[in-house]
């Protein structure tokens, strides 16, 4: 079965089927509502997105530098899946020729010689009419800066698209920059772009956590073990866990993304983490009993902890499938299998292994912990003020820093600064351009279009009152393409003022000339049905929390300036993005929610004992708390990533005090006091507490390594919290167990 | 010098063997330009004609609009010709039309926009622009000159059951859309069946299917079908033409500037 699995594994990895997706459409369920009229939008309007490339030269209206350009955008528009590109090169006016024919090409001429490169008086020509038209100012160039000008390229957006197109036309527009090194800089964004990176560290993450956890695997076995049979033992629990996960996915086809693109490391590190506790206790056994006895007591000992903590964890991941984020799901769903596989291989398989390879007992000292007998000093009067400082400065961080903590999440945050796309969005936005385009649809009534008179007007007004929202740097409309041909076709005769009072059958026939003269940019915007338009509204990078304040004022200026049945809503993929913002806050909050709970049922079902129960549920809501806190402290955002810490979180820190505490009871139950019994429990069971954080904590490290920051913040605060609880654990449970039980008792 | 015998001999057979290759190849120019020639010749001296037609265009969603036109066509003197187009459904292009006028290889057109009652010529240079959305261009509905293009006959092929020549044309003026151009042409009546029109990189660009020629005046043949297929963005239009009368005393005067205004 495994041999399957891992066949299944292989032919995945080597088939042409995509293994990283990171598309639009996994991230949302198929009925999601915002999806649902974000997918009908892109098919409508050509199933396109806009990315943009800005160009820094030093200057764009020399000549050789336009000649390249022009050179530039013939190639771009050369590649697969690109439908459109628009440069000063490339774009198009509304001309009257010397014989007073209307036109419509290009602003750059051609030149008139063969050298390809336009002359002086063309050159200041071209100049003049760039900055005559309003459409390509803040959009195409700058007034006041002549050193930058973007290049609008038009892709095609498939949502659900698992191949990496994106990724390759965004390699072949750096291959093509490569062969033009003359030009200064170049930065390249939006949403496109943002998707290919995220598919390439997606791919890194491979990569690198794989070879890291590996290391990290050898490492730790060696150090912990120092002997081959006991790394095999733990090899073979790994291989029996992940591997049928793993395999799983595979045979179901479903491609790595950045969230489920960790499962391995955490599977391979919480796998490890079950059999260390089989392997110490059964040589621990050993030393007394024959191998037979020591397997058998070593179940004895473990079956009931051990599923416990496997238990936990799994619900721990388990509480991540109500999320309607579907990677989250997968990530909940394939753990907790690969978990329940790992527990169940830990007390099969490896005490059958164990048999087989011990015949004879290993060499094993006991130490003696003098930091717990310390810990347990009959006095304990000078562990109370350290105990009530530790424990008042560990509830100061959460009380201050959980206020803090916000979900918010911006893209282009999301990489670190050694990834080209963050340089590239802060290039764009200190050069003044915009980096984000945003749709804002209008959707008119059945029957009424666009050029009825009554909806011209006033959309044109609410277009007005858009482009002096704070956040939008420019707007393109349809209206404004009308205006261009308004103002070649009817020259002399028309101004603003009278365009915006034009009537329905003076705008149709202005359309009726767009599409004769083959203005297609007209089709990008209105629907040739006339029943829905967008207006394309060019922003900086805006984050979620900033989406939600534009769209609540593009609602208010739709109340106040819209006839009430025309339907507007903004839309994009950043929009999609934002939303699921919710989302993820919800997904927080159910797997939190769910797992304390259970933690609650579970500590009182197992220790009976207020006194203990209150101490479990302090020392591993405390981690939480803390990791949470110091989130909020240093500004971590709840994002995709890091929504996964604390339903995650809580069911693995919860494994060393189940382990610590039914050392206790065990001892309890067989008469000794409680001082004594935490002494022997943690003299049992520390050494194996601190190996399995450790390995746990490292493997969950490992991810700190990701470029996609919230993989990398995920990583560091679960190990955060993980190595918080340790010490909890060891050094302040003990503490607080000693002043709850009453003297008597001890 | 002297000349060996045996180089003479290769010189000959060399020079004999180029030069019947390039009679091969001019005679299949001519055989070629002769074909379409005969096609042009088939439509000339229809005087004038007018014509309803239904315009449906399809795109790559499978949505459907439809205008529907009135044409009107003027053949002049030194073989050129005037076209009136005066557009009636849907209702917000109604009384809008556009005037070409060919003479050779010079056209120049004209569009009146009834809701500003202005005329405005429009340029032509952009020949291979979709003619009002349309999968035809302005150059796939402007009638074939002879002298526009380079011809070379290529094979025959039996289309949907009937023999035909296929032609290729290359544009040899400027600003076209196309590279080259191949018609299928009816061997017995010189009628265009089918057309293939290939882009600048060679590629398959569009297909026009000829379809329910109808002879008029015991002359003209006329399809009443024309079926445009774009293969690249794989949108169609299909052209349906009906009501055509040929020979309506149709004047200069009728298809000239000042008539534009006029055009309902």
């Amino acid at each position: 079965m495994l041999l399957g699995f891992f066949s299944v594994l292989i032919i995945r990895f080597f088939s042409a089927a995509p293994v990283i997706d990171n598309s639009v459409g996994i991230w949302f369920q198929s009925d999601d509502q915002e999806l649902v009229r974000y997918q009908q939008y892109n098919q409508e309007f050509g199933e396109q997105e806009w990315t943009l490339l800005m160009i820094k030269t030093a200057s764009i209206y020399d000549p050789a530098f336009l000649k390249s350009l022009a050179a530039i955008s013939a190639r771009i528009e050369q590649l697969p899946h690109v439908l459109k590109v628009t440069s000063i090169a490339t774009v198009r006016d509304n001309f009257i020729t010397g014989e007073d024919e209307l036109e419509y090409r290009k602003i750059y001429p051609q030149a008139k010689d063969i050298s390809g490169i336009i002359s002086q008086r063309q050159l200041d020509e071209m100049r003049r009419l760039l900055i005559a038209n309003p459409i390509f100012i803040n959009n195409l160039i700058q007034k006041d800066k002549d050193n930058f000008t973007v290049v609008l390229i038009q892709n095609d957006n498939f949502i659900y698209d698992p191949s990496p197109y994106r990724v390759e036309l965004v390699d072949a527009i750096n291959n093509i920059f490569d062969q033009y090194p003359h030009i200064q800089a170049y930065s390249l964004a939006g949403t496109t772009v943002v998707n290919a990176e995220l598919n390439r560290a997606a791919e890194r993450d491979v990569y690198i956590y794989y070879t890291l956890i590996s290391l990290l695997l050898l490492v730790f076995g060696w150090l912990n073990f120092h002997n081959i049979k006991d790394l095999l033992v733990m090899f073979a629990v790994v291989l029996g866990s992940v591997l049928p996960s793993m395999g799983l996915i595979a045979y179901r086809d479903i491609p790595f993304n950045m969230i489920t693109v960790m499962l391995p490391t955490i599977l391979v590190s919480l796998a490890v983490a079950g059999v260390v506790h089989v392997i110490n206790e059964f040589h621990s056994q050993h030393q007394q009993v024959s191998r037979e006895l020591a397997v058998q007591k070593t179940i004895q000992q473990l079956w009931k902890p051990c599923m416990f903590t496997a238990l936990t964890t799994i619900f721990g991941f388990a509480s991540l499938t109500v999320s309607t984020v579907e990677p989250v799901f997968q990530l909940g769903l394939y753990a907790g299998v690969g978990i329940f596989l790992a527990w169940v291989t830990s007390l099969t398989v490896s005490p059958v292994l164990l048999y087989i390879l011990w015949s004879r007992q290993k060499s094993f000292t006991h130490k003696q912990n003098a930091f717990t007998h310390k810990l347990m000093n009959a006095d304990g009067l000078y562990l109370h003020k350290p105990i009530k400082l530790v424990l008042f400065i560990s509830l100061l961080i959460p009380v201050f820093g959980l206020t803090k903590l916000e979900t918010d999440t911006n893209y282009t945050r999301f990489f670190d600064d050694s990834i080209r796309i963050t340089g590239a969005y802060k290039d764009i936005e200190e050069a003044g351009f915009a980096q984000n385009p945003v749709s804002v649809v209008i959707e008119y009534p059945k029957g009424n279009g666009f050029s009825n008179t009554g909806y011209f007007q006033s959309v044109v007004e609410f277009e007005k009152q858009l482009t002096v929202l704070p956040q939008v740097i420019k707007i393109i409309s349809a209206n404004d393409l009308l205006r261009q041909i308004d103002s070649a076709f009817n020259a002399g005769y028309t101004s603003d003022s009278i365009f915006d009072h034009y009537n329905a059958a003076q705008i149709d026939q202005l359309l009726f000339l767009g599409e004769l003269s083959a203005n297609d940019d007209l089709d990008d915007l209105l629907l040739k049905n006339k029943s829905k338009l967008q207006i394309l509204v060019l922003t900086p990078y805006m984050s979620s929390k900033e989406l939600e304040t534009f769209r609540a004022q593009v609602s208010k200026l739709k109340d106040q300036y819209l006839p009430r049945e025309l339907n507007v809503y903004v839309t994009g993929t950043t929009v999609l993005w934002a939303n699921m913002d919710k989302q993820v806050s919800n997904t927080q909050l159910y797997s939190l929610g769910g797992i304390s709970v259970f933690l609650l049922v579970l500590f009182i079902g197992l220790y009976r004992s207020y006194r203990l129960v209150i101490v479990a549920l302090l020392v591993n809501a405390l981690p939480l708390a803390i990791t949470l806190g110091v989130m909020g402290l240093v500004g971590v955002k709840i994002n995709i990533a890091t929504a996964l810490i604390g339903g995650i979180t809580l069911g693995v820190v919860v494994d060393d005090t189940i382990h610590l505490f039914s050392r206790i009871k065990y001892f309890l139950n067989r008469g000794q006091g409680i001082a004594l019994a935490v002494e022997n429990a943690i003299r049992h069971v520390g050494k194996s507490i601190i190996n399995t954080t450790v390995i746990v904590a490292g493997g969950f490290a490992c991810l700190a390594t990701s470029s996609f920051l919230p993989s990398a913040q995920f990583g560091v605060f679960v190990t955060l919290a993980i190595t918080i609880a340790l010490v909890l654990d060891l050094y302040i449970a003990p503490i607080l167990i000693n002043i709850l039980y009453p003297r008597t008792l001890t | 010098m002297r000349v060996p015998i045996s180089s003479f001999i290769t010189a000959c057979v060399f020079v004999s063997w180029i030069s019947s290759a390039i009679a091969e190849e001019l005679s299949l120019d001519t055989k070629g330009r002769d074909i379409m020639s005969k096609v042009i010749e088939r439509d000339n001296g229809f005087e004038d004609f007018s014509a309803d037609v239904e315009m449906s265009i399809v795109d790559e969603n499978g949505s459907t609009w439809v205008r529907r036109m009135q044409v009107s066509d003027l053949e002049i003197g030194g073989g050129g010709e005037k076209r009136l187009f005066v557009f009636h459904y849907p209702k917000d292009v109604k009384g809008t039309a556009v005037l070409s006028h060919t003479q050779g290889i010079e056209e120049k057109q004209w569009i009146f926009l009834p809701a500003f009652k202005r005329v405005r010529r429009i340029s032509t240079a952009n020949k291979s622009s979709p003619f009002v959305g349309s999968e035809f261009s302005y150059e796939d509905l402007a009638s074939i000159e002879l002298e526009k293009y380079r011809y070379r006959y290529v094979k025959m092929e039996n289309y949907s059951g009937i023999e035909c020549y296929v032609v290729e044309m290359q544009p040899i003026y400027k600003n076209s859309g196309y590279a080259k151009q191949l018609a299928i042409v009816d061997s017995t009546e010189f009628i265009v069946r089918r057309m293939d029109y290939f882009d600048h990189e060679d590629e398959l660009l569009k297909t026009l299917e000829l379809e329910d020629y109808q002879l008029f005046i015991d002359q003209y043949w006329r399809p009443l079908k024309l079926h445009m297929v774009n293969h690249q963005n794989r949108r169609k239009t299909l052209m349906e033409w009906s009501d055509i009368k040929y020979r309506n005393g149709l004047s200069d005067n009728d298809l000239s500037v000042t008539a534009l205004k006029r055009a309902r």
